[in-house]
Parts: C-alpha cells; structure tokens; sequence
C-alpha cells in the first residue's frame, strides 16, 4: 500500500511539475514553486529557436581560425559549441572569462570572431562581423 | 469492476520483478552520461567552482551561495568523492549509497556554477537520482555487487536476474514524461504553424548543428524541415502514449523502434551533450518487456557464439 501511495504521489507531481511550466504559466501567469528540484523547470528543447545565431571562433599565432570552444580548458564532450554558445546566452560576459582563462600567466594574445547570422537573411553569410583582441589585458574591439 | 482493472493495470508497471538487465544498462549509461557531463568541471575547480569566476544560479539558493566560504580543500574533496562514487555507482558497487553521493555532489556543484554543466536534461537526472535514492536497486546485473553476491554463493549463475519494477517503471516514467511535455511546450510555442526545424537545421557550422548537416544542403529544404518539425511533435506527443496506454508487445516495440531512431536522429544532428541521450534514449529501453529482452539477449548471444 506504501508503495502504491509513493508511485502514485511521484506521479502525480511529475505531471503537476510539468504542468506548473506549461499551462499554469499561461494561464494564471505565474508558477508555483513546488520546492523539489526536479519539478523546478519544465522541459522545453528547442522550442523557441533564435532567428540571430553568433559563432564563436578565433586566430591564434599560427593564424589559423579555429571554433573558440577549443580554448575552453573545461572539456565539453560532443557539444563543446553548443555549450559555448549556450554560455554566452546566460552570461554575455563569459567571452570575457573564456579570454582571462586563456591568456592569465602568460604572454599569449589571441583574435576573437564573432559572426553574427541572421537566418531570415541569409542563413549561409553572417550580416555582422566583430574582431575582438584578447590579451593579459582583456578583451577589446580591434 | 473496470476502474479496479485500469489501476491493477497502472500498478503492474511499479509492482513485481523483470528482468534485471534494462535498468542495469540504463544504469551505466546513465551514470556514464553523468560521469561525462560533471567530471571535466570537477577536476578544473579553479575555473569553474571558486568565487571569483563568472557563475550562474540555476538551482539551489542555498548551495550557490554558500560557495564563497567554503574552503578550497573540502570541495577538493567534495569532487574526488562525488567523483568515486560516479564511478562506484556506474559499475554497480554499493550501489545505494553511491547513487545518494553521487546525487548529492552533482546537485551541489551544479549549484555552485550552473555555467559549465547546464542542461535541461538536468531536469529528468534530479527525479532519476531522487527516485533511485528512494526506491534503492539497479544493480541486480552486470554490476559488482551482483558478482560479489555470486561469489559468496548467493543466487544462480544460470538464473536470470531479476529486478523489482518499481525504479524501471519510474525511470520509464520520467522519460516519457520529458518527451511528451517537451511535445506540449512545442505545440504551445506554435510548432504546428511554423517551421522551426526548418530555423534549426539551418542553422551555420558552430552553433548547435553538427558540422555535416550544416555542410547538407538536402538537409536545409522547407520540404525536409517541414518533415522534420511534424516528425518531432508525432513522436514526441504519440511515443510516450503508446508506451504509458498500450500493452500490445508488437506495437510498442514498434514504437520503440521509431522513438530510439528520433533520439539516435538528435544526437547525430545536433550537439547536445550525451546526458541527454542516455536519459532519453537508453530510458527508452525499459519499455521492453521480459520476452524481448530475452529475445535481444538470446540473439546477441548467438552473434557472439557466431563471431
């Protein structure tokens, strides 16, 4: 009977969790706050896409242009531009944090690139290019 | 007469044994996919889990707050630990209290910095982790402490375990209910009007897309993506129905087919971490019942014997 009560009050909370994100939201404009971790979020993937992707590379000494998830110590594994890109959603000031990392106890200056797209345009060509300087001193327009 | 019939139904899921094997391979994928995820921020702690670097809070108040005082040494160890018992969890010892470490330590550090590790497939490892402190299990096969068992002489080699059904069915449980609420936010977010596949496959190399399918032009079509958008509400919405209604074996395997294809599909395409797909993929597999796991078992014996 224990048993039965538990499966049925997991249940129950699992589908009111979701519920709390998806109809609750709209309909009352607010969610409740159901204190369990797991019902904290709702379970949205790729649902709103961003019609003005950015792609993150840089240029090295050696002048090659490579994806700038590479100079990430912290290994993102299978999704380490996706992981970048997502950072840089959250945190507009993780470009900043990814050049301290890069260059802190050392001489090295590296060149950031951020292509701006704009999918509705001309998903193949980005619209907007920006060229930032990363060096022991930060991260600055060139 | 029939209510009593639908909820013996509804508890068969949670009630009695299965076969063993399902939720132990869900088991190391699961804890493999965790291992994977977590362990990269865990052995850099300087670059993700000190006050100064740039944080987000994503889940516990609490722990995010509390990072800044506590010392390097004990979160140190807080890392190595929670890392052990991945691992010890993964491969099946003391299975129990592993997990309850494990769940604990990636909680806390995900709440220190969610920069490093945020996904949404979070969402499904706390219930999983929460169900699997509570319900205990998971290692009845292809784990240590099943052979440690065997080699104080409990149980039969030549039996095959079994396994209550209670943490499968809520593993199953929490899968499906991911799938078909990520279905529901889509249909609220108007997919059935637009084409939103047809924004993500065309996405350039480097953000989200794997690199071939940005370098496929077949695959940026309005016909494809179109295709693609209502593939995903189908199986998305349709899958988890057919698992949680249907007991005809035939259709749900069936099912099971086109729903491990659609989660095998994402990954090859899109750049989303392997959390996500030992969750919802190998999750997936606990939909088999104990005559198609035989028969996977029994075929992939005879290919071995073969080869």
């Amino acid at each position: 009977m224990a048993q039965r009560v538990f499966v049925c009050i997991w249940v129950v909370l699992g589908v009111v969790g979701a519920l709390n994100h998806t109809i609750a939201e709209k309909l009352l404009g607010m969610r409740f706050n159901l204190v369990l971790p797991h019902l904290e979020y709702g379970y949205v993937m790729f649902n709103k896409n961003p019609h003005d992707p950015a792609v993150y590379d840089y240029v090295g000494d050696d002048g090659i242009r490579r994806p700038l998830a590479e100079l990430v110590a912290t290994r993102s594994f299978f999704h380490a531009d996706s992981r970048l890109a997502v950072s840089v959603i959250f945190q507009p000031d993780y470009l900043r944090e990814v050049c301290y990392r890069a260059t802190r106890g050392t001489t090295k200056s590296y060149t950031f690139i951020v292509d701006h797209y704009d999918i509705d345009v001309d998903p193949r060509h980005p619209v907007q290019s920006q060229t930032l300087r990363c060096d022991a001193h930060g991260l600055a327009p060139r | 007469m029939r209510t009593d019939s639908l909820l013996a139904r509804f508890f068969a899921a949670f009630e009695g044994t299965r076969s063993a094997l399902p939720i132990a391979v869900f088991r190391i994928a699961f804890f493999g996919g965790l291992a994977l995820h977590f362990f990269p921020s865990l052995v850099r702690l300087d670059d993700n889990y000190t006050a100064g670097v740039l944080r987000t809070e994503e889940w516990n108040h609490f722990f995010y707050v509390s990072l800044q005082h506590i010392p390097h040494g004990v979160l140190r160890t807080a890392s190595i630990v929670t890392m052990v018992a991945c691992v010890m969890a993964m491969v099946g010892l003391a299975t129990r209290i592993a997990v309850l470490v494990t769940g604990v330590g990636v909680y806390m550090f995900a709440s220190f910095n969610g920069l490093p590790v945020q996904t949404l497939a979070l969402v499904d490892a706390w219930a999983i982790l929460l169900a699997w402190m509570i319900c205990g299990g998971g290692a009845e096969a292809l784990s240590a402490d099943a052979l440690l068992r065997r080699r104080r002489g409990g149980g039969d080699a030549s039996e095959a375990p079994r396994a209550p059904k209670l943490l499968s069915g809520l593993v199953l449980y929490q899968a499906v209910l991911g799938t078909f609420f990520a279905g529901v936010e889509k249909v609220l977010a108007g997919w059935p009007q637009t084409n939103e596949m047809g924004i993500l496959l065309n996405y350039p190399r480097g953000f989200i897309l794997r690199d071939w399918v940005a370098d496929s032009p077949w695959l940026h079509g309005s016909l494809v993506t179109h295709a693609f958008t209502w593939l995903t509400l189908v199986v998305e919405l349709g899958a988890p129905l057919v698992f949680v209604v249907s007991r005809q074996p035939r259709l749900r395997l069936a099912v099971l087919v086109v729903y491990e294809a659609f989660f095998l599909g994402i990954v090859v395409m899109l750049e989303v971490p392997p959390l996500f797909y030992s969750i919802f993929a190998v999750g997936g597999l606990l939909a088999l019942d104990d005559a198609q796991v035989e028969a996977v078992t029994r075929r992939l014996r005879g290919s071995r014997l073969r080869s």
